[in-house]
């Protein structure tokens, strides 16, 4: 018996190798028909890999009756002997041995799959997704999940004794009528939450609430974004947050993290520290803030860190707007600077910074600003903000009430870290089931309507709030 | 950058040499740098610094006073103001009660956050009301209970995962905007991303389970956020939910039983480190009805239902006959010694609201038997004497009657008796007690009516394959487990059969058009091969909280809403422009 044994099956399609030979009692295996072979003979794959299974010349009729009615994909249980194969298949983990077929039982039949789709080498990007079930089921991308596993674990491992506690926000956070980018979440009476693009504005109030080192995997939806395959609709993050730490504290355990994974999943010795420059320093020596160091430094992994990022940049329109978190520390002299003249307050540089892998964004992260009088000549003098702005980042606004200890954050593409690590073109590949650009999902022909009568509670009337957001920025504000 | 250098401690950083939890006798005459909130004002000169591991109390010399007058016109700093002490560690002579018998003398004291004053409550005042602690969670989640409980929760959430970690299991991650809209999702919440386009964000059982079972994987799991739409949230429920959840492929019962068996064993010893694992008891959801009158029943304490309908049924009350023979119930509870305790357990009248038709009356045994009766009776001396001898009632006993006038409104009035008394006289003879209640039906009694409504996870598989047996007296493949009398788990073995999940459907009543409308979208997916699989899930919130004594799971969640769903701290959600709401949904 194998430590993977359950009601259905002995061993796994991957682990019987010679020594098993006449040490196994009957073997009973359950998979997917991967291939239908002469001899009469049939691969046998589940998620661990896949054993060549023949016809025994004694089974009973039933079995060769079942065999020949086998199609691609079918659902099977087989009972037999395992034996030595005359001839070893190299390509195969099991390729030295085949178990002989007794008996058989169909569990679940399949309708045959569309051509290619489990073996070609190379799948179109539409039918990776439409049909994600039967392209998941692929060693390859089964393996990635192993892999994707014990990355998630090694990292959550580590931080934990780093002294990270794991918290996590909501999803359900508030609708702004103003912002166009969150999905609304619209409940009875025509209210609604939206979904928070992430965690940063959230996280503010765990900061005041005085938690120290924190950190989660959290997932993001967007909106609007940029049709590269490094981007997507739905990813997940990984979001970590110290207090009373600088920049340079947190890139070290930020290193610390990945040469961990590096180490402990991949074997590979990642050089820390990263190379780090600022902004300007990075055009001018790398001619990018995005650099790939890999072959500089001789290493198939290498990161960077760029810091000091202008805080402004300007948008389609000419405007100059915030291009960093708004709540982002800046530094003190660009701020006084920038009040006395407010022309040059472009010229004003933040504490933001980004991780960047093998030439990849990976992170971006800041220093956040704890000092309410420096955030309020920030947002009053700089960023102009009104009262319909004081409302959008109450969050930011109301967790200075109290006390905020200083604190840097930082917001990791884990999908896209994964991509890298495997060596993908994009993350989708990464995901179990990503969505396609747009944000439709093929395999379950999602999103769609929804039926008047599901929605009568939403669309119904409902009292009035008793409040305004001028009376809760009153009294978080002004208080 | 020097202090980093020169410290042993981990949680040095620029900001700090040690954290306010870490200094010991060993650092006396060091030289230290410490961050915090100023959590008391001891006296003129001492106050105490508080971080996320600790306090310490820090003597204010002349020097920083003066500082402090200059900085913010006050000799000290207001209450959670944040502020760096720099300074020498000094042994504390008389070392103050419970805290840590150093000190640290600054020379050094610089604010970094001020806080405004007044501080609308102290955050380790126990009597905080619900609403303050969340719609001021900020202010709240500083009290060193809140750390305790989150430190808590990680160390659980990983624990588990070691478990599943070690024994080859993967993680797949499922999306929130998870599938389009279809019934079977109509107790989740919907997510608008364009004009008719909507999704459905993953309720408790979400399509991606039996889609990751048919994309290969065999043993997988996934911290997942889950969501639920109600109007109103009882103390262990909350809109947005996090769930551990397991699939396995090629499974039977028995194995997701061991597993259960295994997790339990694992959460006891390895993750709470008792001695022995927290008792299991294992009750057919029949059993648990009958003999709890529950199906979460809370085994801490050993109550038993005690069936009455035969002495009902003979009895010359005409009103407990008749209800009896009209297919009612009469269960009773008795309790030792509880004749004296009849004021803790106070007015169970309130206990009796719908369903109708059920009555509730007790009586204690006196001395020479004398009985005392409450309530209205239809109930004569004669009978009581009958019910308790048939009880085996002593001298001193409670014993309580519920009548209903269905067999399962009667239990469950005389279930939720049983929860009253235990609560209110703590019976409790155990700290913790699960239960696994197994093989639920797939239809679910009305109380009030009696009537059958189909419900539970129509995707698993019957005990029974045969189409012959009645709807009503189908049992599921699945259980439930129960801690403390709150649902904490449930776990199923899927029908991988999609022929004969078909036939069941009609069998269940649905056509091919409800079927399609519910399941289309899954039945698609899983027609190209689908493994036999199961399914186990543990509610993360409801572990940590019951593990943490606590009856509500508001407190181990960062930023939890109230009972109405709604978030006070961000005022969410908030109304919508009409016109733009229905122009989404397309009504």
């Amino acid at each position: 018996m194998s430590g993977h044994a359950t009601g259905y099956r002995t061993h796994t399609c991957g682990e019987l190798r010679p020594h098993h030979v006449g040490k196994v009692g009957p073997i009973t295996l359950a998979g997917h028909v991967a291939a239908i072979l002469e001899g009469p003979a049939l691969l046998l794959r589940d998620s661990y890999g896949a054993t060549l299974v023949v016809v025994d010349a004694d089974a009973p009729e039933f079995v060769s009756e079942a065999f020949d009615r086998l199609g691609p994909e079918d659902v099977i249980q087989v009972r037999g002997k395992l034996a030595l194969r005359p001839t070893v298949d190299e390509e195969l983990a099991t390729g030295a041995v085949q178990v002989m077929m007794s008996g058989i039982e169909i569990l679940s039949s399949a309708e045959p799959p569309p051509d290619a789709l489990m073996t070609a080498p190379e799948v179109p990007y539409e039918d990776r997704l439409a049909h994600r079930q039967l392209y998941l089921r692929r060693p390859e991308m089964q393996d990635r999940f192993r892999v994707r596993e014990q990355v998630v674990f090694t990292i959550r491992d580590y931080l934990i004794k780093q002294g990270f506690l794991e918290l996590e926000t909501p999803q359900l956070f508030w609708y702004d009528q103003v912002a166009t980018d969150p999905e609304p979440v619209p409940v009875a009476g025509g209210r609604a939450f939206a979904l928070p693009s992430g965690p940063v504005v959230l996280n503010q109030y765990i900061k005041a609430g005085q938690f120290d080192r924190f950190f989660q995997f959290v997932r993001i939806t967007r909106r609007e974004i940029n049709p590269t395959p490094m981007h997507g609709s739905e990813y997940t993050a990984l979001d970590l947050n110290m207090a009373y730490a600088d920049r340079e504290d947190f890139c070290r355990v930020v290193e610390g993290l990945l040469a961990a994974v590096a180490k402990d999943v991949f074997g590979i010795n990642l050089p820390v520290p990263f190379a780090s420059k600022s902004f300007a320093e990075a055009l001018q020596t790398w001619g990018t803030d995005k650099p790939d160091l890999r072959d500089a430094q001789g290493s198939p992994l290498a990161g960077a860190w760029v810091h000091t990022y202008p805080f402004f940049t300007r948008n389609q329109d000419g405007d100059m707007v915030p291009d960093v978190v708004v709540f982002s520390r800046v530094f003190d002299d660009d701020l006084l600077m920038a009040v006395s003249r407010p022309e040059d307050r472009h010229a004003v540089r933040s504490q933001a910074f980004d991780l960047v892998l093998n030439g990849v964004e990976l992170a971006s992260a800041y220093v956040g600003n704890h000092n309410l009088e420096l955030q309020r000549i920030l947002w009053e003098n700089l960023f102009q903000m009104g009262r319909e702005d004081m409302i959008r980042l109450r969050a930011p606004v109301e967790s200075h009430r109290f006390g905020l200890p200083p604190h840097v954050g930082m917001n990791l593409g884990f999908d896209r870290l994964m991509a890298i690590l495997l060596g993908l073109e994009g993350i989708d590949e990464a995901m179990a089931f990503p969505k396609e650009h747009g944000c439709r999902d093929r395999m379950l022909r999602a999103p769609g309507p929804v039926p008047e009568e599901a929605v009568a509670d939403i669309v119904a009337d409902a009292e009035p709030p008793t409040f305004t957001l001028d009376d809760y920025l009153k009294e978080i504000v002004e208080s | 950058m020097n202090d980093r250098a020169t410290t042993a401690s981990t949680m040095a950083t620029a900001f700090r040499t040690h954290t306010c939890g870490e200094l010991g006798p060993d650092h006396v005459g060091k030289e230290v740098r410490l961050c915090g909130a100023v959590s008391r004002v001891l006296d003129d000169d001492h106050i105490e610094l508080r971080d996320a591991f600790g306090s310490t109390v820090v003597t204010v010399t002349p020097d920083c006073h003066t500082l402090l007058q200059r900085q913010i016109e006050a000799p000290l700093p207001t209450l959670e103001t944040i502020i760096q002490v720099t300074g020498q560690v000094v042994a504390l002579d008389p070392a103050p009660a419970g805290a840590q018998p150093v000190g640290v003398v600054a020379d050094g004291l610089d604010i970094l956050s001020i806080a405004r004053s007044p501080l609308l409550f102290d955050h380790r005042d126990p009597d905080v009301s619900r609403w303050d602690r969340i719609r001021y969670r900020y202010l709240w989640l500083r009290n060193p209970t809140a750390h305790k409980l989150f430190a808590f929760r990680t160390t659980f959430s990983h624990g588990l995962r070691r478990y599943l970690h070690d024994r080859d299991f993967r993680e797949v991650e499922t999306p929130i905007l998870s599938a389009r809209w279809s019934p079977e999702a109509a107790d989740s919440f919907i997510a608008i991303r364009g004009m008719e386009q909507i999704f459905s964000l993953p309720g408790a059982r979400p399509v991606h389970g039996p889609i990751q079972m048919a994309s290969g994987f065999d043993k997988v799991y996934e911290f997942a956020r889950r969501f639920s739409r109600k109007d109103q949230y009882g103390p262990m429920e909350q809109p947005e939910y996090t769930l551990l959840d397991v699939n396995m492929a090629w499974v039977k019962l028995p194995d997701l039983v061991s597993l259960c068996d295994e997790l339990i064993g694992y959460i006891s010893t390895g993750i709470l480190e008792l001695a022995d694992p927290i008792p299991l008891t294992e009750l057919s959801y029949d059993e648990a009805w009958r003999r709890f009158g529950s199906e979460t029943p809370d085994l801490r304490y050993d109550l038993e239902l005690v069936d009455l309908d035969a002495v009902g049924a003979s009895s010359r009350s005409p009103r407990v006959r008749m209800t009896i023979e009209a297919g009612g119930a009469l269960r009773g509870l008795r309790l030792r010694r509880g004749a004296t305790r009849e004021r803790q357990i106070g007015f169970l009248d309130d206990l009796v609201t719908d369903p109708v038709g059920t009555s509730l009356h007790w009586f204690t045994l006196g001395e020479g038997g004398r009985l005392d009766m409450k309530g209205t009776w239809g109930y004569d001396e004669r009978l009581a004497r009958d019910i308790g001898n048939a009880m085996g009632a002593q001298f001193g006993d409670l014993v309580v009657l519920a009548a209903g006038e269905t067999r399962r409104a009667a239990e469950d009035l005389a279930g939720r008796t049983r929860r009253h008394i235990g609560e209110r006289l703590s019976l409790h003879e155990r700290e913790h007690a699960l239960v696994r209640v197994t093989n639920p039906p797939y239809y679910h009694e009305d109380l009030v009516t009696g009537d059958l409504h189909l419900r539970g996870d129509l995707l698993t598989r019957p005990v029974n394959d045969d189409l012959d047996t009645p709807g009503a007296e189908m049992r599921a493949q699945a259980f439930t487990l129960v801690l403390d009398g709150v649902d904490v788990g449930e776990a199923s073995v899927r029908n991988h059969d999609l022929k004969h999940l078909r036939q069941l459907f009609r069998h269940f009543g649905l056509d091919g058009m409800a079927v399609d409308q519910r399941f289309g979208h899954l039945l698609d997916v899983l027609k190209h091969g689908y493994p036999p699989n199961g399914r186990l899930s543990l509610g993360i919130d409801r572990w940590v909280a019951l593990l943490s004594g606590l009856d509500s799971i508001d407190d181990v969640i960062p930023m939890p809403k109230i009972f109405d769903g709604s978030d006070p701290l961000v005022r969410s959600p908030w109304p919508m422009n009409r016109a733009l709401l229905r122009g989404y949904l397309g009504v």
